[in-house]
């Protein structure tokens, strides 16, 4: 490693081990985002709240309040949806499609015809509602429909539309989980990010093995063919219970052991000298802790990790990129060595196993 | 000479641009795949709309004695086809298929099966309205194959061998099923999946079973090796792939009498396991292997024992004798 300006520099290095370190923690991060949100139901709450917000204000003839709602929930093509023996998120479905919505909103509406309805059914129906906010929805929706399919499309627009800002609230409400989760996270590895950089750049061992592992990943990443570039896989770990399998969270055990350097708690010093001798050499407290230093660094780590996966293997790319850019031109003998090992390796791979 | 040279090169380019543009893009809805991911069966009011009357002759490839019925149906929401596997075995329900008026609804029960193999142009949405389709093999990804029940008819009796049908070795079957790249995401209300083709419907194979079997209402699921021999110690797929079984049948019934480390002989299709889709798919598009899983449509008659043997061996081993029928798709 020489030090000649930016490319090909301790520097770079530093900042392409630093920003590796914040890709596997921004994936650890999506990964126990996404187990929350299954386990919080937040997609059933969420799409609980978007129809909360649609129907509730809606009075019924006797003026009961959320009466809409509630007749919503009760009707058939509804309550077959909800998962049986569970109350409220745990039972709600997360998904529900508009035609389905739309189709109970007319039932609801038309109740009073029963079997074959036309839009004058439709129209008399809303009327006949009590003053509230679905009456005034839908008399908006169906006035410039004019037949019945027209009417039950605009229905299914304005669920959708609903549907899409409920994506809005739950992205939000995500982001909000995910910077608790790099808290969390940050806080257990001890991911400092001014101890980080500070190891990397005392340590050539620790910064080539997280260089090197950086390179690995970008290249996976580019060659589409490999085998080894799924982003996600799953596997049975109970082999008794084909019913459950798990999945595999990436970063790799290779990509794990090269974060062991940098990040953990250093474990305490023996407390005296006799235990000292005995204990093996390994990094312990030497000195105080600087706390403000520490705080800071992990300000920033969570910061980073915040800003997604996706971010930090786009930012990665482009250091790899700069340092192969620096890289010093093979000489010819370099480059036929080279070639001459590939095209050995290339025919191993091929030759049938004898 | 030159222009045709051009000519052909521009045909090359056209069928390569065409044959890169095949692969589909499925949108199913979360709830669906939540409802399905773990059983062997749908139940549908399949309104057929085409069908041809004369299953497919027996031989190899898509030469398999199905019979395909192209179809729409609310409970699946996708251009579908179900098809009846060994249909000359099954004459009470060939009879009613024969009878079946094109848009008459008929109750049809059936193994859900996803699989990429009959691609079209534009991408597939669970729920979008399916257009009545004109062939009986139309443009589908969603299939119920094998029906287990038509009109009321059970046809389990026809989860058997196909007399007379080469299927495809696992050695040849598996590795391409191992190695077919797919990328799947979801939404809140969504799961996509876009995958290559998908092709080797039935591939003939030795599971060794590699844990308990875990009966589900309609069927049973048990993890497997595959391997291509009986006595073979070198497994043709990378893990334990996941077995479906359809309850009421013969396999159904002679794998519950196996326990770990037994093998079995068995002809199966592939499908896409949406269980493990469900478990893979987050916000963010994620590059994998298209995860499936077999279904396993018959045991190797000489694999059958007692009671599980087919009350119609004899017939069968008569028919193994004579390949017969015509005009299959």
């Amino acid at each position: 490693m020489n030090g000649n300006g930016l490319f090909n520099s301790i520097t770079l290095d530093v900042m392409i081990g630093l920003v590796f370190v914040y890709l596997l923690l921004a994936v650890l991060c999506t990964t126990v985002n996404e187990w929350l949100a299954g386990l919080m139901k937040l997609r059933s709450k969420n799409l609980a709240a978007a129809i909360k917000q649609l129907l509730d204000s809606q009075p019924g003839p006797g003026g009961d309040a959320g009466w809409f709602l509630k007749k919503f929930y009760e009707h058939p093509l509804i309550a077959g949806m909800l998962k049986p023996g569970t109350t409220g998120a745990a039972a709600h479905p997360s998904y529900l499609p508009s035609r389905t919505f739309a189709t109970t909103v007319m039932d609801i509406v038309t109740a009073q015809k029963p079997g074959k309805i036309e839009f004058k059914d439709l129209e008399s129906g809303i009327n006949a509602l009590p003053d509230g906010d679905v009456k005034k929805a839908l008399l908006a929706l169906i006035q410039n429909s004019g037949d019945l399919d027209q009417a039950q499309k605009n229905i299914e627009t304005w669920f959708d539309d609903t549907m899409d800002r409920a994506s809005g609230w739950f992205k939000r409400r995500t982001q909000v989980v995910t910077v608790l989760v790099a808290i969390v996270l940050t806080g257990l590895t001890n991911a400092d990010t001014i101890n980080i950089v500070r190891t990397l750049w005392k340590n050539p061992t620790q910064r080539a093995l997280l260089v090197k592992q950086a390179e690995k990943r970008v290249a996976e990443g580019k060659k589409e063919d490999s085998s080894t570039s799924e982003d996600v896989s799953v596997a049975y770990k109970d082999k008794n219970n084909p019913l459950k399998p798990t999945k595999i969270a990436k970063p790799s055990k290779d990509e794990l052991d090269a974060l062991g350097g940098v990040l953990g708690w250093p474990e305490k010093c023996p407390a005296s000298e006799s235990q000292a001798k005995d204990a093996q050499p390994k990094d312990c407290k030497e000195k105080e802790v600087n706390w403000g230093n520490r705080l800071l660094g992990w300000f920033l780590t969570v910061i980073a990790v915040s800003l997604g996966a996706p971010f930090w293997f786009d930012i990665l790319n482009k250091f790899i990129n700069i340092r192969d850019a620096g890289k010093k031109p093979k000489t010819s003998e370099q480059t036929s060595a080279d070639s001459g090992s590939t095209s050995n390796k290339d025919k191993t791979q091929g030759a049938p196993n004898v | 000479m030159c222009s045709l040279h051009k000519f052909s090169r521009s045909v090359a380019a056209l069928v390569i641009l065409l044959a890169a543009a095949r692969a589909e893009k499925l949108i199913l809805s979360s709830t669906f795949v939540n409802q399905v991911k773990d059983r062997a069966t749908v139940s549908a009011n399949l309104k057929v709309d085409v069908h041809p009357n004369t299953p497919h002759s027996i031989s190899k490839g898509g030469s398999d004695g199905d019979i395909h019925m192209a179809g729409r149906a609310d409970e699946v929401g996708l251009p579908l086809v179900a098809e009846i596997v060994n249909a000359r075995l099954v004459k009470q329900a060939m009879t009613r298929l024969k009878a079946t008026a094109p848009g008459t609804e008929v109750p049809v029960e059936g193994v859900w099966r996803i699989w990429f193999e009959h691609l079209g142009k534009d991408d597939q949405i669970q729920g979008d309205p399916v257009d009545v389709p004109d062939t009986s093999n139309p443009a589908h990804l969603f299939e119920i194959h094998p029906i287990t029940t038509f009109g009321g008819d059970s046809v389990l009796d026809s989860f058997v061998d196909i007399p007379g049908y080469t299927a495809y070795p696992a050695h040849v079957a598996f590795p391409f099923y191992e190695q077919v790249k797919a990328t799947i995401s979801a939404s809140d209300s969504s799961v996509t999946i876009t995958s290559g083709a998908g092709k080797y419907n039935y591939a003939e194979f030795v599971i060794e079973l590699a844990g308990a079997v875990q009966d589900v209402d309609d069927g049973s699921f048990v993890l497997a090796n595959v391997f291509d021999n009986e006595d073979d110690e070198e497994a043709v797929t990378k893990e334990a792939r996941r077995m479906v079984f359809v309850k009421g049948t013969r396999p159904a019934c002679e794998v519950k009498k196996l326990t770990t480390g037994s093998r079995l002989h068995v002809l199966g299709i592939p499908r896409v396991n949406l269980s493990e889709v469900a478990v893979m798919a987050t916000e963010e598009a994620a590059a994998t292997h298209l995860p499936y899983e077999m279904i396993i449509v018959a045991v190797e008659q000489g694999d059958l024992t007692g009671d599980c043997a087919p009350k119609n061996a004899a017939t069968l081993k008569k028919k193994a004798k004579g390949k017969s029928g015509s005009g299959g798709e």
